[in-house]
């Protein structure tokens, strides 16, 4: 399923607009990094995709869904696990609120609960923090999500979980239509097949900067670091985030 | 405060009273010695079918109190601006103390058992209502926004996010709830009943008997005690399981 944002407009309560004509296109089972300072407007971007935010106005259109698979998966950056139930029961939840037979919920769960090493039984109050993390990726892709949105869902946890976080991840979101939100150079190097850099106007309205193809196959392991595709492609964000235009709000200038 | 302390300070006490009304006798206020040997007496005259009647009146009013406020509470935290109105109506009545009801729960509903029932009522209804309502109002955001990004239905939401994420302040005014039940109930019983402790007191007093009232009142704190002990146990239990 591919997406597409056309002449997004959007603004809080009593503020200034966020969004005003705002284009993106994101082609179908690729993953496109939106990369900016933080509070520019990168998560509400992603509630705006999600619709859990109402645009004032414009058009966010996804092609059609294919049968048995919920539009939207949504990964944020704390699991949200719900404390009183277990790992199964929580990515249950979502079977249920999706209309999923309780009787497919097993063929759903059990090979993601292996792919990333998790027992159903545990209860959630008692997971670390990658693995609460694994437990919110398996919820989100129990759906078999057409798109899948990540809300920075590596950023609170240490970079060695992170490292086993992206092995984990990746093969399992292949294939499948993914946005992710970052403010990691290296992570939007890392994971996506194209980086649209983020920058806001002095006014606060959002813009896109840049976009930043990186041209390597899935899955990219640890070794992918070493390679020139990512050192070339970190190099050219770098640029891109501390050359800034007139104009423009310099990325530690942000709103947050 | 451990069990043990609450001891050493309640038997010292015990031993101050009766060494000051052994000093300054006053039949105004008999010592405890006489209070336990009044106590010993009034066992073997029904006194403990008092407590079993105003226990059965606490039941009932406390059941029916719980079950109409947990049930209005949740349907009027989803009811918007009109539960807001209803809530905010239901909250004026909320000062009015128990016993203040007294009188029309007599021309309503007689001297008797339905009476006492009632002022139970209104003294556990109340409370509860308002922990409920605040509770299910005060659920985390993120939790309602994952359930909203779910695509789960307001029902759905109720059941597996809302109600459980609100188990533990219910819980609590729950056990608040019950010991103003308690309370209310021997008020009621004071001017509103033909058995009881609070009745047992309100006898005793109009026969110039102070041990006698201080054995009933005596048996108001320990079953107020033990009451409030059983359901500051189910009350941990519910936050061990859905607490934070």
């Amino acid at each position: 399923m591919s997406l597409q944002i056309e002449g997004l407009s959007f603004a809080w309560p009593d503020a200034s607009p966020l969004f005003e004509d705002f284009f993106l296109e994101c082609a179908e089972g690729s993953v496109t990094a939106l990369l900016g300072p933080s509070g520019v407007g990168k998560s509400t971007l992603l509630r705006l995709i999600a619709g859990t935010l109402a645009r004032n106005a414009g058009n966010i259109s996804r092609s059609a869904t294919r049968h048995g698979r919920a539009p939207v998966g949504f990964v944020f950056q704390d699991p949200r696990l719900l404390p009183w139930k277990n790992v199964w029961d929580n990515a249950a939840l979502a079977l249920t609120a999706a209309g999923v037979p309780p009787a497919e919920h097993p063929e759903r769960l059990r090979p993601l609960l292996d792919a990333v090493g998790l027992d159903g039984k545990s209860p959630a109050r008692s997971l670390s923090g990658g693995m609460a993390q694994r437990a919110a990726l398996v919820r989100a892709l129990a759906l078999r999500p057409e798109l899948l949105l990540l809300d920075e869902p590596f950023t609170a946890v240490d970079p060695l979980l992170r490292e086993g976080l992206y092995a984990v991840a990746q093969p399992l979101w292949s294939g499948t239509t993914t946005v992710l939100v970052t403010h990691d150079l290296g992570e939007a190097a890392r994971l996506a097949d194209r980086v649209v850099v983020l920058g806001a106007e002095r006014s606060g309205v959002v813009r896109v900067r840049q976009t930043v193809e990186v041209r390597a196959p899935h899955p990219r392991d640890v070794s992918f670091r070493r390679s020139e595709a990512y050192t070339r492609t970190v190099q050219e964000l770098e640029a891109l985030v501390f050359d800034v235009a007139p104009g423009e709000r310099a990325w530690h200038a942000s709103r947050a | 405060m451990p069990a043990r302390d609450v001891l050493v300070v309640g038997v010292a006490a015990l031993g101050f009273w009766e060494l000051g009304a052994r000093l300054w006798p006053s039949p105004a206020l008999p010592p405890p010695s006489a209070v336990t040997v009044r106590a010993a007496e009034l066992l073997g005259t029904g006194l403990l079918s008092h407590v079993l009647d105003s226990l059965a009146r606490v039941g009932a009013g406390y059941l029916l109190a719980s079950l109409a406020a947990v049930s209005l509470g949740v349907l009027l935290s989803l009811g918007g601006r009109p539960g807001d109105a209803v809530l905010g109506a239901l909250n004026s009545l909320r000062p009015i103390p128990p016993i203040a009801w007294v009188p029309l729960a007599i021309l309503w509903f007689g001297l008797g058992d339905p009476s006492a029932i009632f002022i139970v009522f209104v003294g556990a209804f109340f409370p509860i209502l308002l922990q409920v309502a605040w509770a299910l109002r005060s659920c985390p955001p993120a939790w309602l926004e994952l359930a909203e990004v779910l695509g789960a239905s307001s029902r759905l939401t109720l059941a597996e996010v809302r109600l459980p994420a609100a188990l533990p302040r219910i819980a609590t005014g729950l056990r608040t709830g019950l010991g103003l039940a308690w309370t209310s109930v021997v008020a009621a019983e004071l001017v509103g009943a033909q058995s009881g402790l609070g009745y047992l007191i309100q006898s005793h007093r109009m026969l110039l008997d102070p041990e006698g009232v201080l054995v009933g009142m005596a048996c108001i704190g320990l079953a107020g005690v033990g009451m409030d002990a059983i359901a500051a146990r189910l009350e941990a239990a519910v936050l061990r399981r859905w607490g934070p």
